[in-house]
């Protein structure tokens, strides 16, 4: 018996992910995100999501998805582009048109949920929530009081998504998984969702990775599925790689000012591209997608 | 005239005056959108607190000395950085044990409480914002922290939040005792391109403890959505000296970042 490699096409990597999926998503604001992913998951046409833009934030990964109407739902510590767009437009939009559900969650109660579901138990304690109007809102935050000491406390209900998709920078073909830079909370929400899906840039031998083990962000057991899709995370910033492209998060910002110009985005950026060959040309990065210093 | 004869700008004036407040071998952290904080962190280490540590947010790279990038999660920042945590090692090893943060609203009120995550009602928001990010676990913290904000406005600081996402002083005096909150926590000053502001020891309400050069009691006042209160003596602002001014656009922010509009 062989040792199973695990590196799939593109397609084949959104193969398995459903309508109604819960699916969480890696990298932070404008970095590191699977936006090459995302945009296969839109061209597969899937619907009724319910995203997890990880903490502690997502950006156009999760605006993305929206504003193709793949979702229903999102579990919310933050959607913005810091200067770019301190809340993304389709998030806004359709939350204020009541078009998507949002549940508010804060970075840490979103951490604990998911070291619930990691560790198998029925709720994670913390402090954070009390007296905001956050324990208001989301019924999977509960005041419980500590048995010890009676202080009040926030108990937060497991969050187990489904899947995760992440984009990282190397793999062997095992999903032994090397970020070049900041992991964020990629390794976290590949340990509480059930399959994980990993786009990298370069597909490299084992030797590379067993070089230096200590670089190893996401062992290979927690990983289902590799696809290599170099610049697999334009226009967001790939650490270590390539630096985030304004004037495309810029240009996606103001499309997203009608339906019209969004459409139009769409077809052009999302549904037209035939491969990430083709997507890069016509992001003009082959040009010169600005590099890292 | 030279890039750094230039007068100085808002921007410039914040990161100067939040730098002054940091204290040497004090630790923290900033959000995102956080050119401002970022600046006044490395600033202070240049001047008066070389032991002051810092996170940059959400990459986690401690004490990055490469010029000022517009976003604290830029990779650029790994320049000079001495460590990297991910964020699971960021909200175990070091935010349990900052002296300051930096945060920032939609909406502020008298109490220092902010709103990041909706303007209107909650259900149906005139303006629904990113979300509550890390300001919920601020406001449980038993720290006091700065918030400080580019508008100062009346959509901005109003009378009360429309939604509590970062707990300040909650309805003042007692507060948050009573909701379990450690009273040693709470915003400790607010920066705005106005003047800076803190919270009377008792009643928790903000007060003026500067305005900016250029800022009258009738601009402040016609700008607050609430009664702010005004001490008879104002000082103004000690705007940024040229030893300070001149160490932030050479060794801190030599492109720009802060200049710009």
């Amino acid at each position: 018996m062989r040792r199973k490699e695990k590196v799939v096409s593109v397609a084949g990597a959104v193969a398995g992910i459903r309508d109604g999926a819960f699916l969480a998503i890696g990298g932070f604001m404008i970095h590191n995100h699977p936006m090459a992913l995302v945009r296969e998951i839109i061209k597969k046409g899937v619907r009724d999501l319910t995203i997890l833009p990880v903490p502690p934030g997502g950006s156009m990964d999760a605006d993305l998805l929206i504003g193709a109407g793949c979702v229903r739902r999102v579990l919310a510590s933050y959607v913005g582009a810091e200067w770019i767009a301190p809340v993304m437009p389709n998030y806004r939009q359709k939350i204020e048109r009541k078009e998507i559900e949002v549940v508010d969650y804060d970075e840490l109660t979103i951490i604990c949920g998911l070291r619930a579901a990691i560790q198998k138990l029925p709720c994670e304690v913390t402090r954070s929530g009390l007296g905001t109007d956050l324990l208001k809102v989301n019924p999977h935050l509960k005041k419980i009081k500590d048995p010890f000491t009676g202080a009040e406390l926030v108990a937060v209900a497991p969050i187990k998504p489904d899947v995760a998709i992440i984009h990282a920078q190397r793999s062997d073909p095992y999903g032994n998984i090397q970020h070049h830079g900041s992991v964020f909370m990629d390794a976290f929400i590949a340990s509480a969702a059930g399959e994980v899906i990993v786009s990298v840039e370069e597909v490299v031998p084992p030797g590379a990775i067993i070089r230096d083990p200590f670089k190893t962000t996401v062992p290979c057991h927690l990983v289902s599925m590799v696809t290599q899709i170099p610049f697999g995370a334009h226009p967001c910033s790939s650490h270590g790689y390539y630096n985030y492209d304004e004037e495309h998060l810029k240009l996606y910002v103001a499309a997203a000012r009608d339906p019209g110009t969004y459409r139009k985005y769409l077809d052009r950026y999302v549904y037209g591209p035939e491969d990430i060959a083709d997507y890069t040309e016509r992001v003009g990065a082959r040009e010169g997608c600005p590099a890292n210093q | 005239m030279s890039e750094n004869s230039r007068p100085y700008t808002v921007k410039e004036l914040m990161a100067v005056v939040l730098a002054r407040e940091l204290k040497d071998g004090d630790l923290g952290e900033m959000g995102a959108y956080s050119e401002i904080p970022m600046a006044a962190c490395k600033l202070a280490q240049l001047l008066h607190a070389p032991n002051l540590n810092w996170y940059c947010s959400a990459t986690s790279f401690l004490n990055p000395k490469g010029p000022l990038c517009r976003s604290s999660t830029d990779y650029r920042n790994i320049e000079g950085a001495e460590a990297v945590l991910n964020m699971n090692e960021a909200f175990f090893y070091a935010i349990p044990h900052y002296d300051f943060f930096f945060a920032g609203g939609l909406q502020v009120d008298k109490y220092g409480n902010l709103n990041l995550t909706a303007v209107g009602d909650y259900a149906s928001p005139r303006l629904r914002g990113p979300g509550c990010a890390a300001l919920c676990l601020l406001g449980a913290f038993p720290i006091k922290y700065f918030i400080y904000l580019n508008r100062h406005d009346r959509l901005t600081f109003v009378e009360k939040v429309d939604f509590i996402t970062g707990a300040g002083y909650l309805d003042g005096e007692g507060s948050r005792e009573k909701h379990g909150l450690p009273p040693e926590g709470g915003p400790k000053l607010v920066v705005s391109p106005l003047g800076i502001f803190d919270f009377q020891e008792k009643t928790k309400r903000m007060r003026v403890c500067s305005l900016h050069p250029g800022v009258t009691v009738k601009r402040l006042v016609e700008s607050t959505g609430f009664e702010m209160i005004v001490p008879e003596r104002i000082d103004e602002t000690v705007p940024p000296a040229p030893e300070e001014l001149e160490l932030l656009r050479t060794a801190v922010d030599p492109y720009g970042v802060l200049r710009e509009p």
